[in-house]
């Protein structure tokens, strides 16, 4: 028996040494990538095909650093489509410090809609850099004209109601509808959505009057507004914004909820603090600077800029959010 | 608190318990790790093929149309069967929004979807998943897909499909592949068990069926038995290294210290002589440091080669100082024999005297003897101080005059108290010794003359023994040899001991001789 201790001693002994060893070089390694941080090209990975809206966010943030000589080192932006950002994501994982990721309220719903298992934990949130207000819209001619006229026909007959919305349920458009449907009292599964191929259509179908309604990106529908061929009933900001005026928002109608579909950026799990403070510094000078705000405004998005402290609480929040909403909905309410 | 002795556990035992725990413990590691692998991959891989199969369902043209055409219901009832066979699901369930349309399976499982239905945010959110419901015996993998009906311009969700394993199914199927892995293990422990009877066997011949613990007892009691030997014992191995010594023989050859691994040789001089005893039993006397011992040797043999050798020293010195000192004492009493003979025919004498009625005469023969021993005993005290040479003088006395020899002390001798170092027994056995020899060289002859002489003038103290005798014949070395002897068999050690004890003293001892006599000179430093 003592001899069995003794060499479990000498095993352990043994495995300690070996760990000590091993620690320090790493540390050591880690102590001398500090200082001159980048070392290589920056890669961003907009987890889509080119020409939505994370690739714009991608190359947007890539073209401000660089004509503002932000960064040393060359920027190049990466494109790997595939299963609502989880593709590019997971390439993100497997990368160092020197690659970052645009993300937005996938990265927390993929997770509580059973699709992807990741969670903004398995990164480093480095910034949110901007965001779209959700609006909902009915023909000019509809017979609705206020948010709340609409709530009480779908009360009554939410079959009978149909919503355009695209390109996939799940996204920012459709649980934003169901979360103000949900403090409407309404059930989520009884609603009744035409699912489109993407934004463009779903106004399509709302001016050929195939659809009663749709919920979708304040600018998808800001310029058939300002035309007078739709109507928005409200807006999913918390102040009426600049250039729509006449617009109330969610709040102003009964509905007690702000709804961001924002955009961010993250890098890889397990970044050093060093390298979070430096992007912290460069992202923070490139939310100030003209151009960056000129091309928000181009796009129709917000400012909504937060540091990676903020952005990391925010993200918490968010979740918290969502899974009160995917819940309840799940529970059928 | 006296612990009861614990029971050996046999060697055999031990092993084959080792053995067989090391065989069960890595059967049952491997087995467990291979279910537990397996179970796990499995259950991805039904996961994944749940998954993929509820989607691509979802996407045939037919599970749309089933909704809205009868006839079609038939269909896709037959292609839900045939790919519930070709994937074993454990059954797959369609959906018309949250209505069961087409359940076909196991009836367990379907019940337990209908119980906890995992298709609710696939009918909301319209996403794709793997979900797991029931408790946590009867888990259940569900992959979960919408199905989107295409009106050209857009899609409405209007159903969904599960695809569902059980993992109790899972498991089973894995336990059932672990089974070969099982029988092999079953035959690798009967492979262990036979090898570790053998080798336990093995061990026990080699051992002469003795037990580690038995030898352990044995080797301990041997070795005690050895160490208290009083003989001498030196354990080698053939090549002559020491492999055991016990104290005597270490006390007998003056050792101190581990010797163990040494060689022979560089033990004592002369051991190269155990090498030339040709016969273990034949033992030879040998002397070493002042000692005498019989050594002889004993060659330790197995499977008919020799292996080593056991030496025994037996130390004769002991047994030698026995017999001397016996022989003092016989030589004492033989002295006051004589001393006591002389009395006696004094006594005859002056009774003869008184008879014939020559009182006068008596009275004179009386007071002349008494006379005379009174200066000889006066002048013997006042000359010599020391009471043990006195006693050693006047005994040789009184034999020399029963042997009618005369002998003498040199009226110049004197002699003061000897110091300490010189013990009577090394003085009766140089002195007497000599003056003995002396009294049988001149017996028989006309005249007979022995005389003693002794001084401690100087550093040394001087004893010189003459005699009128017809003198030694022999080299003056020989006659200092052990067994020399001009009187014959057994004898001849006299000389030679008065030699041992002189030089023990430090002292040293001359002769010289020729046809009129012999003179022996002691000289015994007074400070060794």
């Amino acid at each position: 028996m003592k001899k069995w201790l003794l060499l479990t001693a000498t095993a352990l002994m043994l495995a300690s040494c070996g760990n000590g060893t091993g620690t320090g070089n790493e540390s050591g390694d880690a102590g001398e990538g500090k200082t001159d941080f980048p070392k290589k090209n920056i890669e961003i990975v907009a987890p889509a095909s080119p020409g939505g809206g994370w690739d714009l966010t991608a190359r947007t943030v890539q073209k401000v650093l660089k004509d503002n000589d932000l960064v040393d080192k060359n920027i190049n932006v990466q494109n790997k489509p595939g299963g609502g950002g989880e593709v590019g994501w997971k390439y993100l994982q497997k990368k160092d410090s020197h690659t970052l990721a645009v993300n937005s309220g996938l990265l927390v719903t993929n997770k509580l809609l059973g699709t992807s298992q990741l969670t903004y934990e398995d990164f480093t949130p480095l910034a949110i850099l901007a965001t779209e207000w959700q609006s909902i819209a009915v023909a000019e001619d509809s017979p609705y004209e206020t948010l709340e006229d609409l709530m009480k026909a779908i009360k009554e007959d939410p079959k009978g109601i149909k919503i355009g919305v695209g390109p996939a349920l799940g996204n920012d458009d459709h649980l934003s509808l169901v979360q103000a449907a949900d403090e409407y009292g309404i059930n989520p599964s009884d609603l009744n959505f035409l699912v489109y191929e993407g934004g463009g259509d779903v106004v399509t179908a709302l001016l050929g009057h195939h659809v009663d309604f749709v919920t979708t990106s304040m600018s998808e529908v800001k310029d058939q507004h300002l035309a007078g061929k739709v109507r928005i009933l409200a807006i999913s900001s918390d102040e009426r914004l600049d250039e729509l005026k006449d617009v109330p928002t969610y709040k102003e109608e009964g509905v007690d909820m702000v709804f961001p579909h924002w955009r961010g950026i993250m890098g890889p799990p397990g970044m050093s603090e060093d390298e979070i403070a430096y992007w912290d510094d460069k992202l923070g000078e490139m939310v100030q600077t003209d151009q960056w705000l000129d091309l928000l405004d181009n796009n129709d998005w917000d400012d909504y800029y937060m540091d990676s402290k903020e952005t990391t609480k925010f993200l918490g929040e968010q979740t918290k959010l969502y899974e009160e909403l995917v819940e309840d909905a799940g529970l059928g309410k | 608190m006296k612990k009861k002795r614990k029971k050996r556990v046999p060697i055999g035992v031990k092993i084959l318990g080792l053995v067989i725990s090391l065989i069960v413990i890595i059967v049952i590691t491997i087995t467990g790790v291979f279910i537990v692998m397996s179970f796990k991959k499995d259950q991805e891989k039904a996961g994944n093929i749940a998954h993929q199969t509820a989607r691509s369902l979802s996407y045939m043209p037919i599970a749309q149309d089933a909704f809205y055409q009868n006839e079609k219901i038939e269909d896709l009832k037959n292609i839900v069967d045939n790919l519930l066979e070709d994937i074993e699901a454990s059954a797959i369930v369609v959906t018309y929004h949250n209505r069961f349309f087409i359940v076909r399976g196991n009836p367990d499982t379907i019940i337990q979807l209908m119980d906890d239905p995992a298709n609710e945010k696939a009918l909301i959110f319209g996403s794709n998943y793997v979900k797991t419901i029931g408790d946590k015996k009867n888990k259940v993998l569900v992959g979960v897909s919408p199905i989107f009906v295409e009106h050209g311009e857009y899609k409405q969700l209007e159903g969904t499909i599960m695809v569902a394993y059980d993992q109790k199914q899972i498991l089973k199927d894995v336990m059932s592949e672990s089974i070969t892995l099982l029988i092999v293990s079953s035959i690798v422990l009967l492979a262990g068990l036979f090898g570790s009877i053998m080798l336990a066997k093995d061990i026990k011949k080699d051992t002469l069926g003795l037990e580690p613990g038995e030898i352990a007892d044995l080797y301990h009691e041997r070795k005690a038995v050895f160490m208290s030997i009083k003989d001498g014992l030196i354990v080698v191995d053939q090549t002559g290294v020491i492999n055991m010594i016990n104290r005597s023989a270490k006390h007998l050859l003056n050792i101190k210290g581990d010797v163990k691994g040494l060689h022979l040789a560089q033990l004592f001089d002369g051991a190269d002589t155990i090498w030339k005893l040709s016969n273990s039993d034949v033992s030879k006397e040998f002397e070493y440091c002042g000692k005498v011992m019989l050594i002889s040797r004993q060659e330790v043999r197995r499977h008919n080669q020799v292996k080593g050798m056991i030496i025994s020293l037996y130390d004769k010195t002991e047994i030698r100082k026995m017999a001397r000192s016996l022989s003092e004492e016989r030589h004492y009493i033989e002295d006051l024999r004589a001393q006591a003979h002389e009395f006696k025919n004094k006594m005859y004498v002056i009774s003869g005297l008184i008879q014939l009625g020559k009182t006068r005469e008596a009275v004179q023969f009386l007071m002349e003897e008494t006379s005379s021993l009174e200066d000889q005993n006066k002048f013997i005290s006042e000359s010599i101080k020391d009471e043990k040479v006195q006693a050693i003088i006047l005994g040789k006395k009184a034999k020399a005059s029963e042997q009618h020899v005369t002998f003498n002390v040199h009226p110049e001798s004197a002699l003061g108290i000897l110091p300490p170092h010189i013990s009577l027994n090394a003085l009766v056995t140089a002195l007497g010794n000599l003056i003995d020899n002396a009294i049988e060289a001149v017996k028989g002859q006309d005249e007979t003359n022995v005389s003693l002489f002794f001084t401690d003038v100087g550093n040394d103290i001087i004893f010189e023994v003459s005699d009128n005798g017809p003198g030694v014949r022999e080299e003056e070395g020989s006659v200092f040899k052990k067994g020399f002897s001009t009187k014959g068999e057994g004898r001849g050690y006299g000389l030679w001991n008065v030699m041992m004890e002189v030089n023990r003293l430090s002292g040293e001892i001359e002769m010289q001789s020729n046809t009129k006599g012999t003179t022996f000179t002691i000289f015994i430093p007074k400070h060794p």
